[in-house]
């Protein structure tokens, strides 16, 4: 073999030669195409976790958690668990809301929409519909009509419920108390609840509801305090019934249909005719359907 | 005194390139080119293995994390020249044309020579094909294209002068037509 062919050395060989000239037209040099810098594998798998922890352990994790009331970024209370909160510490579910737990509050998932508060505060601002979300305590339960509330039980089992927004059905066997925004009401340690009472209604008003002096909140009574009055109907005598009926019936004129004496018996669908003039003389909206 | 510099093997260099260093990938271009545009030139039309080329190497940049085994590297990159070759002369024009214009010699019989030339060498088998292009058109020797080809010495030599018997056959049969 010519070893020009192979390393260009010894005699040229003509034919050799020539090829070189005529195939040396098609000789380039491209230039470097232009390249980004390449990240390490372990940058492009760094974001590929996290389209991952995206894309399917994100949605799971979330599932999780809505499921159950979360804590945190990453605690999930569900039905049966308890929560001892040494700090403040907020329950969040999108079906109910949010709840505040306040420092030194026990606190049971009873199932994803009722929870059971055995003492200390909790401050609950519901997105939920009326009557879902119910907060069981010792001595009564507090069913959310469409509010934002705050309820209190102390470790004897009694307890109180403040109302900032919309309503609270606070209920205990046969008796209920509706509490409307900007009213309280009260459960003792026997669980006699009290009448929803506005805040801004007298110490001495207070003090005669907290007492149950009948003749004493009748006579303290402004137009706003009707809403008490009202209520009241359920847990006195009829003596009692029939001075709070006139009280009552000087402050907010009943309907036609509720005559006076219809007192002496009375049964909760007895005054249901009177409840709409008296939440407009007690300044409060009735109880609205999400 | 100052040593001699050792050139960095390919698998150093795609250990390096596989960390982000730039300059090492375009060291294995400037060892790799050649073959690569050999590769192309004996399937593609001068002008088209140009751009082929480029791709080639971007492609094989973009994907130098898939080769697991790092000294392979003249094998990769040559299976990917010829998967790009083959996607690209699906749609190829007149080539022996594209080659007379890009010859662009003296005269365009000496274009048109060249191009005959080419397609001649175009149709000999891959072996020698791919050598006798590295040989006349990048002007590799023939221990050059045994190094960066893989191919033992004995073998290029064989290629060679084959490759140029039949590439005179071939040449001598189209004067004579």
């Amino acid at each position: 073999m010519n070893d020009y062919l192979w390393d260009r050395s010894g005699d040229v060989d003509d034919e050799v030669r020539r090829l070189e000239e005529l195939l040396g037209a098609f000789h380039a040099t491209p230039a470097t195409p232009h390249l980004r810098a390449r990240r390490p594998l372990l940058l492009f798998a760094l974001p590929l976790a996290a389209m991952l922890v995206l894309g399917i352990a994100l949605p799971a994790f979330l599932a999780y958690r809505a499921s159950g009331w979360r804590a945190g970024a990453l605690a999930v209370y569900r039905a049966g668990d308890t929560i001892h909160a040494r700090a403040p510490l907020r329950l969040e579910t999108p079906s109910i809301g949010v709840v505040d737990v306040g420092a030194g509050t026990t606190l049971h998932v009873v199932e994803k929409r009722r929870l059971a508060l055995d003492v200390g505060t909790i401050h609950a601002r519901t997105t939920s519909p009326p009557g879902l979300f119910i907060v069981d305590t010792p001595r009564a339960k507090a069913i959310d009509l469409g509010c934002e509330y705050v309820l209190d039980v102390a470790k004897d089992g009694s307890g109180s419920l403040r109302v900032t927004q919309g309503w609270v059905d606070l209920t205990r066997g046969w008796t209920q108390s509706l509490v409307p925004r900007g009213a309280s009401a009260t459960f003792d340690k026997d669980g006699t609840l009290s009448p929803p009472v506005f805040d801004d209604a007298s110490a001495a008003f207070k003090d005669a509801v907290r007492r149950h002096d009948v003749a004493r909140i009748a006579a303290l009574a402004r137009q706003r305090d009707a809403l008490t009055l009202l209520n009241l109907f359920s847990r006195t005598s009829e003596e009692e019934r029939l001075m709070i009926y006139d009280r009552l019936a000087q402050l907010v004129p009943p309907p036609p249909s509720i005559a006076r004496d219809s007192m002496r018996w009375w049964s909760p669908g007895v005054t249901d005719a009177w409840w709409p003039p008296v939440l407009k003389a007690s300044g409060v909206e009735s109880i609205k359907k999400k | 005194m100052r040593l001699p510099e050792v050139a960095p093997s390919d698998a150093e260099l795609v250990l390096a390139a596989q960390r982000g260093d730039v300059p090492a990938f375009e060291r294995l271009y400037a060892r790799y080119a050649p073959v690569v545009r050999s590769i192309l030139l004996g399937r593609l039309a001068a002008a088209d293995a140009d751009d082929a080329l480029q791709e080639v190497f971007m492609t094989a940049h973009a994907k130098l994390d898939s080769l697991r085994e790092p000294a392979a590297f003249a094998g990769w990159i040559a299976r990917i020249a010829r998967n790009r070759a083959e996607d690209f002369r699906r749609g190829a024009a007149d080539t022996q044309q594209l080659d007379r214009d890009y010859a662009a010699r003296s005269t365009q019989q000496e274009s048109a020579e060249a191009a005959h030339a080419l397609a001649a060498i175009r149709a000999l088998p891959a072996a020698y094909r791919e050598t006798l292009l590295l040989r006349f058109v990048e002007g590799m020797s023939g221990p050059e294209i045994a190094a960066r080809t893989g191919l033992t010495p004995g073998s290029v030599r064989v290629n060679l002068h084959r490759g140029v018997q039949l590439l005179r056959s071939a040449l001598d049969r189209s004067r004579v037509a």
